[in-house]
Parts: structure tokens; C-alpha cells; sequence
């Protein structure tokens, strides 16, 4: 990988090649701004439609911002007010620990999953493309059904219930106790999570040559040995990337939490998302739900420097 | 392609069909209440099967859905198009161009990202209302790529990342110009990648809810997923709908899916050696 | 090597224009498209027409088929007046009409739940209609409950569409078929009689307690029996409440799966045969009816014979949002045309609601035995915001978790209790 990485660095900036080329002058300058000409669009965007929100939630969090002040537009600054609100609330700790598990054990789950259906599917099989498809319906689906049926499903009457019944395992009011309610919102977003790491881990793995696998059998390496040498490290960006996706969307997750529990029962499966909407929405203090969602900024920025602090090693 | 480890292919596909039908078993409870009635759906009596198929539900969810489709499908594709347009340029220059600024367009990206989406959508709502495109669809498209275009950079920049550079340079060495090793040498292999990424932009605007909640107010600019939303009433919720609408909604998206991965699969062989 | 041709030079430009003619001539097509859209647009708003949009979340097919027929009526006898009916989620309703009125883009009416009302209004955005109110027949008629729930002072901030409450369903089959012949009529009976009709799966009451302003409506009818309050939730009569919901859990007669039921859940429970009773609103009759299940409606159970159920009340309002004059007015116009006795008793039926005023309300419950009991009970309901005002959402907060703490297990009656009285003090404290 440093051998790439040397290459990499000397490649000059080779100027795209004109059908009829531009008189010297032009050419130095247009060299000089050509790569930025790659980006311009993007910064464009960011600047009008990225940061104008992440400011005005950012400033939105240090004023109160209640129905009194909120149309009027004129939101008095009142310094770190909301945040030590928010972080004076028992709720709210409860769902920040509540948040790390979530997001833990669902990106456990999920990308064990979805990693190791990458590896089945590279396979060439009839109706492997159909398959494909169809296991992507979890993710496709809208969260609203895959709420409704787990929580059907857990109901204390339901299908999970039943199956216990028939191993002999009393059955549990799982989404009416506090710490099994947490539980079923997980599995439920597992369900829906673990096409997302599938494809995309599938395709990363798709783009590794054959030649490099070709030359390991040849040398007598076993297959988990070469997914273990080969492949995990080739595929490490794309692991990367679609760990610190994952974390983000995860740790956003609001709807299915919300329609299963509503953060219950007694505010013991809040995340930090479904608080933020509470407080927001329902008790429309918009000042100290943009402080919360700073906060799950922060959490996030700090899970992902985790991540890559593990990766480097 | 790896030479399969089981003599016969079909053995992979019996497999296949097993976890797939295992990891697919909560919708098994979604097909058959779409053919329910509701009373039927909560009765005390677990039943595997309907007693009686109620296709009106079906028949029914496709009359209020379909005026909705090419709502869903023109922003979903012109979302994804736009994405890929915009993103693919800025992921190369990023990742090989080393242009100056790549880190903080990558950081600020990344973290636009975590702002939940109920945080984001209030301030998007302000700015989109000055510029009068709330209500219409580009607006609707403009707020759909605040979360596509970030999501393509970082997985783009992955998979480019993860492409072998020697060979780039091999051709660069050879005489080439950047955009023509672009063109034929990393685009073939990489179009995996690039096609994962374009179905994916394709399917969060097929799936989003919130923006288009907060961003579309007239009900006939509504996508697939408002219209679902509606089964949702303050007073009951129309189960027959919902679960028949789901489906109808999940239906062409996995039909694209289907037919978008066969150049995943082909593009895939193409490989990377001449 | 071309650089030496003169600046102009076709040869020197990177694009061509295509040989197309029709592209050519496109240039001067679309130019007359702009101009010729720009002029229908100008032409189209020239007619002075004042649009009212009132928002809502109102999906239930018959109800929406209320409001068309309403519009059409009354675009039929005001033409230079349309009405626009925009669909909002129920729970995004209060932040939305918010949000249209900081950019000044607010809708003419919004239909707010009306626990929401005089909370709302702090913030400026609905107009006082107190004098044009004044001046409608059906306003001296309207119940004091729902008059109470949009008046603040002297001001008034809407006009109740129609109000719902709480009362009892029960399967008359099921009761029967237990050998019971009436419905409960007090707290002991009910316990009694949920206790002979749970056969499991079957439960025998139903209710619903989710982490929401629900949970709180549905305790409401036990707590104001009682003669208790929101606002003294460590006196008995609020211990003896929660404590009924304890032990109609406790003894299995209610589903614990309740805490995350909303109401259209618990009815779901009810119609599919899961439950025997329910405590439910008229917004369900169709619901019920539809399912073909031969059910009943009773007057919620009271503590002790002889007291009288005090239930909360529901329905929402016509808001009229500030903004330009001329909206306001013909917003006003359409308010007074609704509330005009035949039409509000049609509406409220429609939406199964129980009209707000008096002489309708009668007029229903005698037309409609299955209204009777909500009719009944209109005379003691009480506006839920009585108990906290403007903070009564706050109040509400801190009142179902202690519910949920308690029929979950997770604290004594007591301690739910005392500590959601705690936290409500420091809300009056704010005050």
C-alpha cells in the first residue's frame, strides 16, 4: 500500500487534452484551476443547502426558541441556557446511553451480516440477481410497515410469543418492558439496515481482481484465509466508509423507534432522536432541540474518531 | 468469477433462497395481512393464511397509489442522475487530483450528515420558501440531494480509493491524458461501484418521508411514501392500506434494483485485465 | 496547431452550434413558451380572488368527504371566495402552521386540537376573534367546556369544530356470553367485570397509554371522577386512579402491551375480537360499525354510585391565522357559515363528532342512541387545558410517565406519582 501511495504523490497535474489547445497563457492558469473545476458544483451546494442549516441549528441552539419567540423571529440569545436544560434532564442521559447501545449492536449485527452475504453472493448462481433484489426489501420498505410488523410481531399475543411458547419459554410483554423494549427496536433495525452493508460491501468486493485471489490458491491459501489477507484489507475504504454511514444514519434512526415505542415505556427506550422530537414537536421548544441535535453531532463526530482511531492500528 | 466450491451452482441458489426466505420472514406477516380485512388481522385467532383473499385492498392501495408514481419516479431519478453528475467529478479530484480544500469539503459533508433529518428540514424549509420552490419538484429534488450527494462522495471516493493506481499509472506512462484513463481504464472497473452508488441515490428519495413531508404540501406533487403516510390518521390506521401499499411501493424500486444489477454483474467480468 | 486564427474565427470555438434547424429556431420558441406562460399566470391571478387554505389532519375518508361537501356549499354561495384544504400529519400540524408563519406564508384557518389552542396563541399568530364571535347565535349555546378551551381572558382564539370525549364500548356478545347483563357503571364493576371477560388471548378491557398526549386523555375521565387534578397528583383521589389502572393490569385484564398502543391501536384490538371493552371516542363509530361487531356505548364507570363522570374534551378548532385582512375576513365568513345548526349538525355527524353546541349536541344524541352518552357527559367535560394552561403539555409529560412508571412496574403509585408532582411544581414556578 505505501508503494501506491508513492506513486500516487508524483503524478503531476496532466492538463486534459484539448482538441485544439489554448494559446500558453491560458494554459498555466486553466492547469492551476482545472482540478477545481471537479469540485466546483459540490462546493456550491454545500455552501447554499449544507451549511446554511448546520449554522441556523447551530445558532438556534444557544437561543430560546419557544412558540413565544419562534415567529416573531426575534429569538433572544440565552448563552449555554438550553444545553444545561438538556443536560440536567435525567431523559436525556438515559437516551444518550440508550443511543451508543443501539448503534453498537446494530452495526454489529448488521454489518456481520451483510458481510458475510457479500461473501456468499460473489458466487456465480441462477437467480442470483432476483435474490439481490429481494433482500434489499427491508431497506426498501418503508420504515413506517417495518415498524408496524415488529411491533406487531413482539406483541404480547403475537408471533415471537407464540414461538417461545412452543420452546417452552414463557412469553414476555417485550416492547412494555424498559430494557427488552430497547431490544426489540434494535432487531427491528437490523432488519432494515443489513441490505445497505450487503450491497455496498458486495460491490467493494466485486471490484478486487481475480488475479490477486488466483495468485494466493495457487500458493495454498484456504478460502477464509484469503478473505482474511486479501479482501478485508483491499476492501478497508469501503469498510470504513460504509462504518461511519452506518454510525450516522444509526445514531438518526427516529422513525422506527418512534411508531414502536414512542421512546417508552416511561422514557426508558428514548434515543437521543426521538428526545429531540419531543421536545421540538411536541413541546415546541425548537431552541432546545437544535441543542440536542448539536449534541448528536457530537456524539456521532466522536464515534466515528473512534472508529478510525481503531482502524489505524 | 470464483470457481464454485460446490459442484453445481444450484446448490448456492438453494441456499440462497433458504437465508433469503429466513431473512424475509417478518414480511410474510405484511403479504398476508395486505389480504385481510382488519377485523381479521387483530382476531385473537392467529391464522397463518387469510380465510378469504380480500383483493379489494390490493385493487384499492393501486387506485390511490398510482397517480403518486411518477411523482416518486421522477425524483427519484433525477435525484440520482444529478448526484452522480455532480459527485462523481468532485470524488476523483479528491481522491487523485489531491485538490486543496478535500478534507474540509469531505468533513463538512460528513458531518451535515449527522443533523437529524427533523433538525435540518426547518432551516431547508426557510431557505427553500425565499427562493419560492417549495411545493415544486426541483425543490423537492434540490432537498433530497442534501443527503445523496454527501452518502455518493464518501462511498465514491471509497471505491475509487480502493482501485489499484498502478494501473492508471501504466497507462499515464504510456501517453494518455487523465481523462481518457479515466474514461477506459477506471470507469470499467469502478462502474460497480458507480452503479451501487446511483441505485442507492435512486432508493433514499424512493424512501424518504420527512423531506418531502416538510417540503411538499400539495397533494398531488406528493410522493409514493406521503400518500403511504396517510394510513396513518390522527383517528385509525388503515391497515389494509398500508400493507398493500407497502408492497406496491417496495415493488418497482426492487424492479429496478433487478435491473440495474445485471450491469453490476457485467460490469464485474469486464475485470481489469486486457 | 491552430492559435493563429483570428478571434471570431468558427474554426477557434471548442463547440459548434448544431446544423439542427429546429434547434436553431428553438431560441425564439421557448422565448414565446416564457412569455406566453408568464402572461396565464398574470392573467389567472388578475381575477380578485381571495383563497383560504386551511390545513388539517383530518384522513378518514367520510370526514374529508364533511369538508368537500362544506366547500362546495360554500364556494357555491360565495364565489369570489376558494377554499384550499391542505393535509398535514397530525403530529407536525402545530410546527408547520408555525414554521408558514415565521417565513409569512401562513395558511388563513388551521384546525388545532384544542389542549393546543391558547398555547399556540401565546405566540402571536392566531388572530382574537372575540368581536366577530360575539356576533354568531350558536356561540351563547356553546357548552362552557369547549368555549373554556379557546378563550383566554377576554380574548378568543377559535371556534370549536366539534367535541369528542371518552365513554365505554363494549361487545354486547361478549358480555352476554359471560352471563353479565349490564355494562359496568362503577370502578368496581369494571374491575369485576374485565376480570369474567378476559379469556386469553381475549382481554377484557382495552386501553391505551402510549408515551403521548394519549396516555394522559385516557386517564383524565378516572382522575376528574375522582375529583382529582392534574395539578395535585399526590392527593388520593389521583392515587386511587392510577392505582385502578395498576390493578386492572396487575390482574391481567388489560393487555400490557397498552403503553405502546395509540388509540387507532386499542381499536384495532377492539374490532379484531381482543379485547371486550375499550375506552374510546365517537371519532370510532364508523370504524365499529363497519367491522359488523354488536357492541354498545356506556357512560364511563364513576368511583362510587351516584357521582357523575367528568370527562376531558376533544375536537378541534377553527384557528384564523393573522395575515391579510381580506384572508382573515373570508376566513371569518366561512366560520360563521359552518357554524349555521343544520350544517354543523350534518358536519358533526360526518366526522362522528359531538357539535359544541347545545342545542345540536341534543339534537344528536336524540337522533343517534349510541351519542347519547357522549351527549350526556358534554355538560360536565372539561378543557384539558384548565389544568396548566399554557404549559398543560409539560403538565401532561410529567403526568404519563408517572402513569407509565407505575402500570409498568417500574415504581410504586406513590413514587410515580410524587415525582411527577414534583416536577410539575417547578412548572408553576416558571410561571
Amino acid at each position: 500500500m505505501k508503494q501506491l501511495e508513492a506513486t500516487r504523490t508524483r503524478v503531476s497535474l496532466v492538463p486534459p487534452v484539448e482538441p485544439r489547445p489554448l494559446p500558453h497563457r491560458k494554459a498555466a492558469w486553466w492547469r492551476a484551476l482545472a482540478p477545481y473545476s471537479f469540485i466546483l458544483p459540490i462546493v456550491v451546494f454545500t455552501l447554499l443547502l449544507l451549511a446554511y442549516p448546520m449554522l441556523y441549528s447551530l445558532t438556534l441552539s444557544f437561543r430560546d426558541a419557544t412558540v413565544d419567540t419562534f415567529v416573531s423571529g426575534d429569538m433572544p440569545f440565552n448563552g449555554f441556557a438550553n444545553y444545561q436544560q438538556t443536560l440536567s434532564t435525567g431523559t436525556f442521559w438515559q437516551a444518550l446511553v440508550n443511543t451508543i447501545i443501539f448503534t453498537f449492536c446494530s452495526i454489529l449485527f448488521q454489518f456481520t451480516i451483510g458481510f458475510l452475504l457479500a461473501l456468499f453472493f460473489q458466487n456465480r448462481f441462477p437467480l442470483k440477481n432476483v435474490l439481490i433484489a429481494l433482500l434489499l426489501v427491508p431497506w426498501i420498505a418503508p420504515v413506517l410497515t417495518a415498524a408496524y410488523t415488529f411491533k406487531g410481531l413482539f406483541n404480547e399475543v403475537g408471533p415471537v410469543n407464540q414461538l417461545a411458547h412452543w420452546f417452552g419459554i414463557p412469553g414476555l410483554p417485550w416492547l412494555a418492558l424498559p430494557g427488552f423494549a430497547l431490544a426489540g427496536t434494535i432487531v427491528a433495525n437490523i432488519w432494515i439496515g443489513f441490505p445497505f452493508n450487503f450491497i455496498l460491501l458486495y460491490s467493494g468486493i466485486c471490484g478486487i481482481p481475480q488475479e490477486i485471489y488466483e495468485a494466493a490458491r495457487i500458493d495454498g491459501a484456504g478460502y477464509w484465509r484469503r478473505v482474511s489477507y486479501i479482501t478485508l484489507p483491499i476492501l478497508k475504504p469501503v469498510t470504513v466508509a460504509v462504518l461511519m454511514l452506518g454510525t450516522i444514519y444509526t445514531v438518526k434512526v427516529f422513525d422506527l423507534v418512534w411508531i414502536m415505542t414512542g421512546g417508552g415505556p416511561a422514557n426508558t427506550s428514548h434515543l437521543l432522536s426521538t428526545y429531540a422530537y419531543q421536545v421540538g414537536f411536541s413541546l415546541l421548544n425548537f431552541g432546545q432541540a437544535a441543542a440536542i441535535a448539536t449534541v448528536i453531532v457530537l456524539l456521532i463526530l466522536s464515534l466515528n474518531l473512534f472508529q478510525l482511531l481503531l482502524q489505524r492500528k | 468469477m470464483r470457481p464454485p466450491t460446490f459442484r453445481s451452482p444450484w446448490l448456492y441458489t438453494v441456499v440462497g433462497v433458504i437465508v433469503t426466505v429466513i431473512l424475509l420472514s417478518p414480511l410474510y406477516w405484511v403479504l398476508s395481512g395486505s389480504l385481510m380485512t382488519q377485523r381479521e388481522l387483530f382476531s385473537p385467532h392467529f391464522s397463518l393464511w387469510p380465510r378469504e383473499l380480500v383483493y379489494e385492498n390490493w385493487t384499492n392501495a393501486v387506485v390511490r397509489l398510482w397517480p403518486h408514481l411518477a411523482t416518486s419516479a421522477i425524483v427519484s431519478v433525477c435525484t440520482s442522475a444529478l448526484t452522480l453528475l455532480v459527485t462523481a467529478p468532485a470524488a476523483y479530484a479528491i481522491v487523485w487530483l489531491k485538490v486543496r480544500g478535500r478534507g474540509a469539503i469531505l468533513s463538512f459533508m460528513l458531518t451535515s450528515q449527522m443533523l437529524p433529518a427533523i433538525v435540518f428540514v426547518i432551516p431547508l424549509f426557510v431557505v427553500f420558501s425565499r427562493m419560492n420552490i417549495v411545493n415544486t419538484l426541483p425543490g423537492l429534488i434540490l432537498g433530497d440531494m442534501t443527503f445523496t450527494v454527501p452518502f455518493a462522495l464518501v462511498m465514491l471516493g471509497a471505491y475509487l480509493r480502493e482501485f489499484p493506481y498502478q494501473l492508471v499509472e501504466a497507462a499515464l506512462v504510456d501517453g494518455a491524458g487523465q481523462w481518457r484513463a479515466f474514461f477506459s481504464i477506471v470507469l470499467p472497473v469502478t462502474i460497480t461501484g458507480m452503479i451501487t452508488v446511483a441505485i442507492f441515490s435512486f432508493l433514499m428519495p424512493w424512501g424518504d418521508l420527512i423531506f418531502a413531508l416538510s417540503l411538499i404540501t400539495e397533494s398531488g406533487l406528493q410522493p409514493l411514501t406521503l400518500e403511504l403516510y396517510k394510513a396513518r390518521g390522527a383517528l385509525g390506521i388503515d391497515w389494509s392500506f398500508l400493507l398493500a401499499g407497502s408492497l406496491l411501493t417496495a415493488l418497482p424500486a426492487v424492479i429496478f434494483v433487478v435491473a440495474a444489477s445485471r450491469y453490476i454483474v457485467s460490469g464485474f467480468t469486464r475485470g481489469a485485465l486486457h | 496547431m491552430r492559435n493563429d486564427l483570428p478571434l471570431k474565427h468558427p474554426m477557434r470555438k471548442p463547440h459548434t452550434m448544431p446544423p439542427n434547424h429546429l434547434l436553431r429556431k428553438f431560441p425564439r420558441c421557448w422565448k414565446f413558451f416564457v412569455c406566453s406562460s408568464v402572461a396565464a399566470v398574470c392573467l389567472t391571478t388578475a381575477r380578485s380572488e381571495t383563497t383560504v387554505e386551511i390545513v388539517h389532519y383530518f384522513t378518514v375518508p367520510g370526514q374529508i368527504q364533511g369538508l368537500e361537501d362544506i366547500q362546495k356549499d360554500f364556494e357555491g354561495a360565495n364565489p369570489d371566495i376558494k377554499i384550499k384544504f391542505t393535509y398535514i400529519p397530525f403530529n407536525e400540524l402545530l410546527s408547520r402552521t408555525m414554521q408558514m408563519a415565521a417565513v409569512h406564508k401562513p395558511p388563513a384557518i388551521s384546525c388545532i386540537d384544542n389542549p393546543d389552542v391558547r398555547h399556540v396563541a401565546k405566540s402571536g399568530v392566531l388572530k382574537d376573534i372575540s368581536a366577530s364571535v360575539a356576533k354568531f347565535p350558536t356561540w351563547q349555546d356553546t357548552y362552557p367546556g369547549p368555549k373554556a378551551s379557546v378563550t383566554e381572558g377576554t380574548k378568543v382564539y377559535g371556534v370549536p369544530i366539534g367535541s369528542n370525549s371518552l365513554a365505554l364500548f363494549y361487545n354486547k356478545k361478549m358480555l352476554t356470553d359471560a352471563g353479565v347483563t349490564d355494562p359496568p357503571k362503577t370502578w368496581d364493576e369494571l374491575k369485576e367485570v374485565a376480570a369474567k371477560l378476559t379469556k386469553p388471548p381475549v382481554y377484557g378491557l382495552a386501553l391505551s397509554a402510549p408515551n403521548d398526549e394519549q396516555s394522559t386523555w385516557q386517564f383524565e375521565p378516572f382522575l376528574w371522577s375522582n375529583g382529582g387534578s392534574l395539578l395535585d397528583l399526590t392527593a388520593a383521589p389521583a392515587k386511587e386512579a392510577l392505582q385502578l389502572w395498576v390493578d386492572l393490569l396487575k390482574s391481567g385484564s388489560v393487555s400490557k402491551d397498552c403503553v405502546n398502543w395509540s388509540q387507532p391501536e386499542e381499536g384495532d384490538q377492539f374490532i379484531g375480537g381482543q379485547a371486550a371493552m375499550m375506552v374510546m371516542g365517537p371519532w370510532m363509530l364508523g370504524q365499529v360499525h363497519k367491522s359488523g361487531i354488536d357492541f354498545g356505548v356506556a357512560p364511563m364507570p364513576v368511583p362510587k354510585e351516584g357521582m357523575k363522570p367528568v370527562v376531558p374534551l376533544g375536537g378541534e378548532c377553527w384557528c384564523v391565522l393573522k395575515g391579510d385582512p381580506k384572508v382573515e375576513e373570508a376566513s371569518l365568513k366561512f366560520i360563521e357559515f359552518v357554524q349555521d345548526s343544520a350544517r354543523l349538525e350534518k358536519l358533526c355527524n360526518t366526522f362522528n363528532y359531538i357539535s359544541s353546541v347545545r342545542s345540536v349536541a341534543v339534537k344528536q344524541g336524540q337522533a343517534n342512541p349510541e351519542l347519547q352518552p357522549f351527549v350526556l357527559q358534554m355538560d360536565t367535560a372539561r378543557a384539558r387545558p384548565e389544568e396548566g394552561g399554557a404549559f398543560y403539555t409539560e403538565v401532561s409529560l410529567a403526568a404519563r410517565t408517572a402513569i407509565q412508571q407505575a402500570i409498568t412496574g417500574q415504581a410504586t403509585v406513590d413514587a410515580a406519582l410524587a415525582s411527577a408532582a414534583a416536577k410539575i411544581k417547578t412548572l408553576a414556578a416558571k410561571k
